[in-house]
């Protein structure tokens, strides 16, 4: 098991394009997590805010995020059928 | 005509020397092998500055202790205080670098240049130093031809230190054997007329092989090989200090006012530092017979007291030189000035930007910069919006403009085309000049920034779109068109108010993400505006013409903010780390925000 995790370091150090992909993966599901928080916390305004026109701007910012989160996972999928392939 | 038979000449000269001795052949072959080493060197260090070497300057040249750090901990390590001279001129004028610490890396480049010296007399003469190049040139050029760039540049390092080594030993090995048959110490000339004399070789030498450091290894394996007196030695160094400048100055030449204050910085320390050697050379000689003798250094081991001496006299001029940085920095802005350059010219893009793919991207950035003020300006003042009031976060607006009874025409077309196309095109020629090759991250900030100069100049074209109504309505005795025209250009100010306060963010609070909900509420707005236009035509309170012209003119309106909005996400949130280009990719575009806008109404 040492050998492999060796070897595949090795070959990590050596191939530049498949350490790039993997910096750019980590860094997507680093601002995917930072989405999810914070459309977590929103949410949770959301469900206690009671005035209607500011539950509807907290609203459009909810589905904002989402959207955007919802991009970004397809965006993290793609590159991984794109590595498996 | 000189210069056509100059080169020809030369190679004559060093054939027929070559010829007639041997020795002299190997000496010269020495000092061509390490010259192509430092550029083996140069060119390595080169592949470190994608990013990297912009991270370092950055962070280690906040203050001035640390600039001076940086310039001897990297002049130490590339030995190359030209090539940190050269790299600091072109970030200084590229707009990433103060003159004060500019000053404080070029003071302290001149001190890690002499630890050149101490590797050359206390590891390279007194160890085989061949032993060590053969094994450093063969992993050095099986690295270089690694894919990796870093790797790469891994290699030119390696490979270009193990050529300094080879040079050296050539230079060792001539000279040893010189000491056979001629005597140079023959031609020593003692007193004031030597000191002068050979300061004069020394500041030609560096010159033409533009490198002190090439200048010094000579002089110090001649020294070792007795084949240069150690007083006549010293004047050389003296020599070789001041003649590094001129390289520096040359590389100074394509810059604008702050590179070449930069370069006239060096000059008076290197000048002044080489005069106050020659006045106290006797003092000098002396207190390096002392340290010398403190550190344990043999009498007669003159190459050793060299180093000493170079090292003490460069520490000398920058504990007289350090306290008197603000004055020289006051005395440069006022001798070397910018001539009054109009508004329609560039300010960033010079020539020694272009040296690094950083200084050329920062130098495209704040040109960008440059062209947004203009263009604010001018969007501004076109649409009757006074500029500093417009800007001025506290002021409310809504009054001023409502009791507005005059607006002076401003010619948008004639400012655009001077103070907005001409330079934007300029930026474009200096993107298309850079020579080397954008690694993926440059070329991608450069796309951007790119993208940012087209989205400036579609807001100030949408723009002139909206001039001619919105001075007609903006003033017309028509309550509710003249509030519309008003909303317009109120939404317009509170989006430049927005922008300028993420532009002064230090800590890049704002993420492009965060820029999305900016397109949101233009949509938004959009949306309720067409449906307030509506229903004033229905009511009569505006004319189906008014109307019409609304219709257009929000249009441009919404035109200038989106177009301002994907400027910002480049041009006012600058570092692109992998982060940020992964938010960027999220970014939602116009039909996707419309997609959520819709969502939200139908919920």
């Amino acid at each position: 098991m040492k050998t492999r995790k060796l070897l595949e370091k090795l070959h990590l150090l050596f191939d530049a394009d498949l350490r790039a992909k993997q910096r750019k993966r980590e860094a997507l599901k680093e601002v995917l997590a930072e989405l999810k928080h914070k459309e977590r916390k929103w949410q949770e305004r959301l469900d206690g805010e009671q005035d209607p026109e500011r539950r509807r701007e907290i609203e459009k910012k909810v589905a904002l995020i989402h959207s955007q989160r919802t991009k970004g996972l397809a965006l993290l999928k793609a590159g991984d059928a794109e590595n498996a392939g | 005509m000189l210069r056509k038979i100059l080169l020809p000449a030369i190679f004559l000269l060093l054939a027929y020397g070559f010829w007639v001795s041997p020795n002299f052949k190997a000496i010269s072959a020495g000092v061509a092998i390490f010259l192509f080493g430092m550029l083996a060197l140069e060119e390595g260090f080169r592949a470190f500055s994608g990013g990297v070497l912009e991270r370092i300057l950055r962070r280690s040249t906040n203050t001035q202790w640390k600039s001076l750090s940086f310039g001897v901990v990297s002049t130490a390590l590339m030995q190359s205080s030209t090539l940190v001279s050269v790299i600091s001129i072109s970030f200084l004028s590229a707009g990433m670098l103060g003159l004060s610490e500019g000053i404080g890396i070029i003071f302290g480049a001149n001190l890690g240049t002499t630890t050149g010296a101490w590797l050359v007399a206390g590891f390279g003469l007194k160890v085989k130093i061949s032993a060590y190049a053969m094994p450093m040139l063969v992993f050095g050029v099986i690295l270089v031809f690694q894919k990796s760039r870093a790797m790469k540049g891994a290699g030119y390092i390696l490979a270009g230190l193990g050529f300094l080594f080879l040079g050296i030993h050539y230079m060792k090995e001539g000279f040893d054997a010189f000491k056979d048959g001629i005597d140079l110490t023959n031609y020593a000339v003692a007193g004031y007329p030597g000191l002068f004399l050979f300061c004069v070789i020394g500041i030609t030498a560096t010159v033409v092989m533009q490198t002190s450091h090439a200048t010094l290894v000579l002089i110090i394996t001649a020294l070792a090989a007795g084949q240069i007196s150690y007083e006549n030695a010293l004047a050389v160094v003296i020599g070789a200090n001041v003649g590094t400048t001129i390289t520096v100055i040359i590389g100074a030449m394509g810059s604008n006012a702050a590179g070449r204050r930069l370069a006239g910085a060096h000059l008076l320390f290197n000048l002044g530092i080489g005069v106050v050697a020659i006045v106290l050379i006797s003092q000098l000689t002396w207190a390096v017979d002392g340290i010398s003798q403190g550190l344990g250094i043999d009498a007669e081991d003159y190459t050793l007291k060299l180093a000493v001496f170079h090292t003490l006299f460069n520490l000398l001029g920058v504990l007289l030189m350090l306290p008197l940085i603000s004055r020289m920095v006051i005395f440069l802005e006022r001798v070397i000035v910018d001539k009054d350059k109009p508004a329609d010219s560039p300010r960033f893009i010079v020539d020694a930007a272009i040296e690094f793919p950083d200084t050329a991207v920062e130098a495209v950035r704040n040109e960008t910069l440059y062209i947004y003020d203009n263009a604010r300006d001018i969007i501004l003042r076109g649409l009757g919006l006074p500029v500093n009031e417009a800007l001025n976060p506290v002021l409310k607006l809504d009054k001023i403009l409502d009791q507005q009874r005059r607006i002076t025409h401003l010619d948008m077309d004639d400012q655009y085309e001077r103070r907005v196309k001409r330079i934007s095109s300029a930026v474009i020629k200096f993107i298309s000049e850079a020579s080397f090759t954008w690694e993926e991250d440059q070329s991608a900030q450069v796309h951007w920034l790119r993208d940012a100069n087209r989205n400036i100049l579609e807001a100030v074209k949408a723009a002139k779109h909206l001039q001619k109504n919105t001075i007609r309505y903006a003033l017309s005795d028509n309550h509710s068109i003249r509030h519309e025209y008003n909303r317009l250009r109120l939404d317009l100010v509170s989006l430049f108010r927005e922008l300028e306060q993420i532009r002064a963010e230090d800590d890049q609070a704002t993420t492009v993400l965060s820029l999305d909900e900016f397109k949101l509420g233009i949509q938004a707005r959009e949306k309720k505006q067409s449906q307030r236009l509506y229903q004033m035509i229905r009511e009569n309170r505006i004319t189906p013409e008014m109307g019409t012209s609304l219709i257009n003119d929000s249009g441009y309106a919404n035109e200038i903010q989106r177009s301002l909005v994907d400027m910002a996400a480049t041009l006012f949130i600058s570092r692109q780390t992998l982060k940020q280009r992964a938010e960027r990719e999220i970014s939602l575009d116009e039909s996707e925000i419309k997609a959520v806008l819709l969502k939200t109404e139908h919920e």
